[in-house]
């Protein structure tokens, strides 16, 4: 029986961990010679984490370069979430942001400095002085690294803690005791010995990232297949706002690797199949640097119109792509400001920005919903607000013992659209705050605690997480299995040279990732309509989902299977998949991600709303927190 | 655009597969596991006897559809979906962030997301052969059939072939299973030296004695000394070409001591003596022969070998 078990080792569940170690509570603990038992479960070795590929920095109104106020990074959050945000939790964001960073520069992170010696900080889309004035510099950063400079400073705090990981370690099922009333612990597959285990804690926190891999053109590393979120949707719980996915407009066509807002900074300009320069149309003034939203959508519509062009790595392929033309910047100036950008462009589409224009296409950024949280990152259901639309009085149920944090998780700082630098704030901030939570907790009734030894209550209700966990990994080894018996009795792992044909007419979870990236791809990415959004939920009810049950490993050894784990992600991610495509069909409106093309506008009467979906698409809607900034026109 | 016409890469994988029973033994049990590994100078006539993994070992060839620009971790992802889900080896972020895909392509440690095939592939033949380890066996006869099967008729050569890339796990380290290598060892060397900022608690005051700041100050300057250093990614490529490190004998590694350099560097580190100190033993810095091929391939530009150097040089001079 763990006190805490953490599930996910990036920037959330790291700061959770460390929240939890340094709190006052689990100090005293030690003190009085109780080790708290707290176990980090990861599927990657954490310095694998995504969090290592943010690059441009994390917001906090330090003002080090110039006045700044953290009321007005409060705004810009609020505006930027276009009013879907609980403003209790964007006012915490904004007022902690300073302290969350000096503690990161404290743990070792390189920031960049200031001439006197202060933590550097960069403009970014959306931050502004005097709640929507001139833009302000907020971003702190380190180089175009700030989430690899993070995310290795939270592991070095984490080793000098002597925290307890057990790495590439997949998650297979979040377990509840008395009817889903309390965590129970985890069941998990470990990739190295190819064995489940049956992890048992009286809390347990999911901090496991996004879900880009939804997605076929995505930003998002191949490990972010939404584990977490799906698995609260199979423990019988609600995912909140899942239907606001943030595109980035510039992804690298074919691989949806990121190309900074920095590129058109400094002087590119988007282009549609004719060369013209069609921002312009859209945004009068902004053109180019509108916010991010705004420039996806355009060019979706480019795209729609069909405006588009292929990708030149597959010129007979759809004209999904519009081009980012970037011969009017200086060479050599392009190379000094943007060295990233035009390393990324040459290594991976072997093109010469400075003389080609380059394919870009939006690429799946960031799920702005996800586990419901409360401020103090505890797990809640929602009851009430059934209702067609209509946030209608309900209230929060908690899961005791339940904790959630980063993107995996919905605080509802984000709203319906995020704003940069806003991510690793999230992530550390209410990381910290829920690893506090916990400590609370823990220190209320530690496992170890000798006092307690003979407290019936509690060691029952360790029994019932005990038989519970014991019975979920129980039927995870039945299923393991049966995955792990070839459908296909010939299979021998040492086959003749280029034996592949025989299996390439059998199916795999590889190529039903692609097909369900593609097909969310074309439902759903940057806008949708009820129609595109039914087509999608057919293919998956009738095509994808059967294939994903029936598949089965194609090699009957455990260790280092990573088959096995593909088969559980890709129902995971159909999972989830049903859960984006209920909300949105749900949500008749228009807002910040969410653009749907038969629902054009904003309905504040009856959408101002986080909507709130179980593992059967049924949507409850739940009344936003609104409380310094009435909502108004998102217009930049 | 250019080119139009299917051309094709192949890719010969050293393949590995544990015995079940390995699974019971568990990892990191025996100090002497690292005995595993042989030195790239040993000859081949040790190489009956090496002590090999438990399990099943075999060269498998794939030929698929692919570009020049393609990376070596696009094509393994092909084959992962059209031709054999079997295929086990890291990926996470495919652009070179998180170092996770570090192996051998064509016997040099290197990441499959920034390997791209105009780079990589060779005509075929024209390969040295190298072991699962990615040495190179001089000498050794043992042309396997599957190694003769290998060569690519002339007509495939003709036909849009862009030549054959061979894979193997990450020198250095043991194999677990295909391209999945046991980093660590590597891991445990950094843990080893305290790898994090000790800084002295102190908060900057104000003239009247206020606390005026929170960070700690670090002129541009200062994080110039230690920025790129705190860039390593620890994927073990360094690791992996060091003929010290990877051929077996007692080293606390490059990465270890690019990490201990890094705090050495940075000005609000408080303690810089216990760290050198730390290194300063017959398995740092001592053990470490300027062969600098640490510098070649890192992904992140630290010119690994000329650190080495400097943070030798600073042990000496205390």
């Amino acid at each position: 029986m763990y006190d805490a078990v953490i599930v996910g080792a990036g920037a959330a569940g790291l700061s959770a961990a460390l929240g939890l170690l340094r709190s006052p509570e689990i100090k005293r603990m030690e003190e009085d010679g109780i080790t708290p038992k707290i176990l980090v479960v990861s599927k990657l070795q954490p310095l694998r984490s995504h969090t290592g590929s943010a690059e441009g920095g994390i917001a906090a109104s330090l003002g080090n370069i110039e006045s700044d106020d953290w009321h007005w990074h409060y705004y810009d959050t609020v505006k930027g979430g276009d009013w879907l945000v609980d403003q209790d939790a964007a006012k915490l964001l904004a007022e902690y942001a300073p302290e969350t960073v000096i503690n990161l520069e404290r743990g070792g992170v390189a920031f960049s400095r200031t001439e006197d010696g202060h933590i550097a900080q960069r403009r970014f889309g959306g931050h502004t002085r005097e709640f929507g004035g001139a833009p302000v510099r907020r971003a702190a950063y380190a180089a175009d690294r700030i989430g690899h400079q993070i995310l290795h400073a939270l592991w070095q705090q984490c080793v000098a803690a002597g925290v307890t990981f057990a790495e590439e370690w997949y998650v297979t099922d979040l377990v509840l005791a008395h009817d889903g009333a309390r965590a129970a612990g985890i069941v998990a597959f470990d990739t190295h010995k190819g064995t489940v285990h049956a992890v048992k804690a009286r809390n347990v926190l999911f901090a496991t990232g996004g879900a880009g891999r939804l997605f076929h053109t995505t930003s998002n590393s191949w490990d972010l297949t939404g584990d977490g979120m799906a698995l609260a949707l199979a423990a019988g719980l609600q995912l909140e706002d899942v239907e606001f996915v943030q595109f980035h407009p510039t992804g690298l066509a074919h691989t949806g690797i990121l190309l900074s807002e920095a590129a058109r900074a400094e002087g590119g300009v988007l282009r549609n199949a004719d060369g013209e320069a069609f921002m312009e149309r859209y945004a009068p003034g902004h053109a180019d640097l509108a916010a991010r939203d705004v420039v996806s959508r355009s060019i979706m519509a480019e795209i729609d119109a069909g405006r588009g062009v292929a990708d030149p790595k597959d010129p007979d392929g759809p004209k999904d792509c519009v081009w980012l033309d970037m011969t009017g910047i200086d060479p050599a100036h392009m190379r000094a400001v943007l060295p990233q950008v035009v390393e990324t462009i040459e290594k991976y589409a072997d093109i010469d920005p400075a003389k080609d224009p380059v394919p870009i296409k939006p690429t799946a950024h960031y799920t702005m919903g996800g586990i419901p949280i409360t401020v103090d990152g505890q797990v809640y259901r929602w009851h009430g607000g059934d209702g067609n639309g209509e946030a209608r009085d309900g209230s929060r149920e908690p899961v005791e013992g339940l904790y959630a944090a980063g993107e995996c998780s919905c605080v509802s700082v984000h709203g319906a659209n995020r704003l940069g630098g806003n991510s690793l704030l999230d992530a550390c901030l209410f990381g910290t705050r829920a690893g506090r939570a916990l400590a609370a907790r823990i220190a209320a009734a530690p496992v170890d605690d000798p006092m307690a030894g003979d407290d019936s209550d509690v060691r029952g209700a360790d029994e019932t997480r005990a038989q519970a966990v014991d019975a979920a990994a129980g039927e995870r080894e039945r299923e393991l299995k049966e995955l792990l018996t070839p459908r296909d009795v010939t299979s021998d792992p040492a086959p003749q040279a280029t034996d592949g044909t025989e299996r390439s007419a059998d199916d795999n979870p590889y190529r039903l990732m692609a097909e369900l990236g593609a097909v969310m791809e074309r439902a759903a990415a940057v806008r949708c309509d009820a129609a595109s959004l039914e087509t999608a939920l057919h293919a998956i009810d009738d095509e994808l989902a059967p294939r994903a049950t029936a598949l089965a490993a194609h090699d009957g050894i455990a260790a280092f299977n990573q088959e096995i784990t593909a088969i559980w992600e890709v129902r995971h991610l159909i999972a989830l998949a049903r859960a984006v495509l209920a909300a949105s069909d749900a949500r008749h409106e228009s807002r910040g991600s969410l653009k749907r093309n038969d629902f054009p506008r904003r309905d504040d009467e009856r959408y101002l709303a986080h909507s709130m979906t179980d593992a059967a698409g049924r949507v409850a809607w739940q009344p936003v927190h609104i409380v310094d900034v009435p909502p108004r026109k998102r217009e930049y | 655009m250019t080119n139009s016409t299917v051309t094709t890469v192949t890719l010969k994988v050293n393949r590995f597969t544990p015995r079940p029973e390995r699974a019971e033994r568990a990892r990191g049990g025996s100090p002497f596991a690292r005995t595993r590994k042989s030195s790239p100078f040993g000859g081949s006539s040790a190489a009956p006897a090496r002590r090999r993994p438990r399990g099943k070992q075999w060269v498998q060839e794939y030929t698929i559809p692919a570009r020049p620009e393609d990376t070596v971790l696009d094509c393994l992802l092909t084959i992962k979906r059209t031709v054999d889900p079997t295929l086990a080896f890291r990926y996470s972020c495919g652009h070179g962030m998180c170092g996770s895909d570090a192996v051998a392509i064509n016997g040099t440690p290197n990441l499959l997301c920034t390997a791209t095939l105009k780079d990589w592939a060779k005509p075929s033949g024209s390969l040295p052969r190298t072991d699962d380890e990615g040495f190179r066996r001089i000498g050794d006869d043992a042309g396997t059939e599957e190694e003769a099967s290998a060569e690519v008729s002339p007509d495939t050569a003709c036909d849009g072939s862009l030549g054959v890339i061979e894979l193997g796990p990450l020198p250095g380290f043991p194999v677990e299973r295909d391209l999945i290598a046991d980093i660590d060892p590597m891991l445990d060397q950094i843990r080893k030296l305290k790898p994090y900022l000790e800084a002295d608690g102190v908060l900057a005051t104000t003239h009247e004695g206020k606390v005026d700041v929170f960070e700690y100050l670090q002129h541009p300057d200062e994080l110039a000394r230690y920025e790129q250093l705190s860039n390593c990614i620890a994927c073990g490529v360094c690791e992996g070409s060091c003929p010290v490190f990877a051929g077996g004998d007692a080293f606390i590694g490059p990465a270890a001591l690019i990490w201990a350099s890094r705090f050495v560097n940075d000005s609000r580190d408080t303690i810089t003596m216990d760290r050198l100190d730390a290194i300063d033993t017959a398995d740092g810095v001592a053990a470490c022969q300027s062969v600098r091929a640490c510098t070649r391939q890192c992904p992140r530009g630290i010119d690994v070998g000329e650190e080495m150097w400097q943070i030798v040089a600073k042990v000496r001079e205390r």
